[in-house]
């Protein structure tokens, strides 16, 4: 892994830089804990010409900030679904957002239920085997 | 479909793979996640299928970072009886469907032009995803011509949705969905086929006034191949069965 030169090849590429303050040359030299929490995730700055791996370097980044305690609330809720149902249960997810007051357009919901794809909360056959995982896992 | 195309499926007790929310909240967690399900595939004798570019780019990596580190978590499997050895391989579905030779089973051509939409995580990073080419992959245009279908050139076919920011950026998802339906229009499309559950959710959701339908390839599959009388190209809710 090299060091960047901010060539902005990343920022090129970035297909959220383009929308609003997301910008990954800029943050890879700065890093800004409230909008590494913008990046998709899409890998589109694989092509560093010096693989400094932005894509990485944000996720390290949102990692050391969720061990800090600070992180958006979804962070939280998401975890809390899959230790509790097993799988991502879109419901219950939304559910806790909406308690946490994090959900910022509730139309999504609306669109989602109409077109038959969001389901009532129903737990996965192995939620009891995720709930030990974790037990154990946050044990040690 | 999978059947006529003569693969075998066989429904397992899969937990969420975490994806990169709990990877970066727990690496620990969502390393046992992962080999959970690897790990009862494993016990079948089977790799696993996902339709999902989030399990299969989770999957592929937590099986990579396994190969160092499966004495600890297997400690932690032990606890829910269960134990991997590295045995089993993740496959998008597009990899094994394509495997099958669909080619032989069309019925008929639909005369609707496609957009075919890979979107991220079954392309890059290429050092773990890797369907095909992640500069300019071609396996998915293939697919949808060898079951009768017309494919539009589309610049637009890797760039992001933005699904992954549903949650925590509503506004900045639908901008970047709407900038994937423009590009396809542009593009002389008159549907997009994706192979995303999340991408197919998010440009499907972001959609207020009717641009674009939006369909998982396999819908399109099982109209050419008549299995199904869905009628594509007019429907712009979610295709039930």
């Amino acid at each position: 892994m090299g060091t960047c030169y901010q060539c902005g090849m990343c920022t090129a590429d970035c297909p959220v830089a383009g929308f609003g303050e997301f910008n990954p040359r800029k943050l890879i030299l700065k890093p800004d804990e409230e909008l590494i929490w913008l990046c998709a995730t899409c890998f589109k700055c694989y092509r560093c010409p010096k693989d400094v791996k932005p894509y990485e370097k944000f996720s390290e980044l949102r990692s050391s900030s969720i061990k800090a305690g600070r992180s958006p609330a979804y962070v939280q809720a998401f975890v809390d679904v899959v230790r509790e149902y097993g799988e991502l249960n879109e419901a219950a997810l939304f559910v806790r957002l909406l308690k946490a007051g994090e959900l910022m357009d509730i139309s999504f919901i609306f669109s989602a239920l109409k077109s038959g794809r969001l389901s009532l909360p129903s737990k996965a056959e192995c939620a009891d085997e995720i709930k030990r995982i974790f037990e154990v896992i946050e044990d040690v | 479909m999978a059947q006529k195309l003569g693969i075998k499926l066989i429904d397992f007790d899969a937990n969420c793979c975490g994806t990169h929310i709990i990877e970066e909240y727990n690496r620990n967690a969502w390393l046992a996640l992962n080999a959970r399900n690897l790990s009862i595939a494993e016990s079948m004798g089977l790799d696993i299928l996902t339709i999902c570019p989030a399990c299969y780019l989770n999957m592929k990596k937590a099986n990579l970072m396994l190969a160092t580190e499966l004495e600890r978590v297997n400690e932690v499997l032990a606890e829910i009886g269960k134990r991997y050895t590295g045995e089993t391989e993740a496959h998008h579905i597009i990899e094994v469907v394509t495997g099958a030779k669909p080619e032989k089973k069309v019925v008929f051509e639909p005369s609707i032009k496609v957009a075919a939409y890979y979107g991220c995580q079954v392309l890059r990073p290429p050092e773990l995803a890797g369907i095909d080419d992640a500069e300019n992959p071609t396996i998915f245009e293939e697919l949808l011509e060898s079951v009768g279908y017309s494919v539009v050139d589309f610049s637009s076919k890797t760039d992001c949705c933005g699904g992954t920011l549903l949650l925590q950026n509503y506004a900045l998802n639908r901008s970047m969905s709407m900038e994937i339906l423009k590009k396809a229009r542009k593009a002389g499309a008159e549907c997009i086929a994706t192979l995303c559950p999340l991408c197919h959710l998010s440009l499907t959701s972001v959609q207020s006034g009717k641009i674009m339908p939006v369909y998982h390839f396999t819908q399109l599959m099982e109209v050419s191949m008549g299995i199904s009388k869905n009628p594509i190209g007019n429907t712009f809710e979610y295709l039930k069965k």
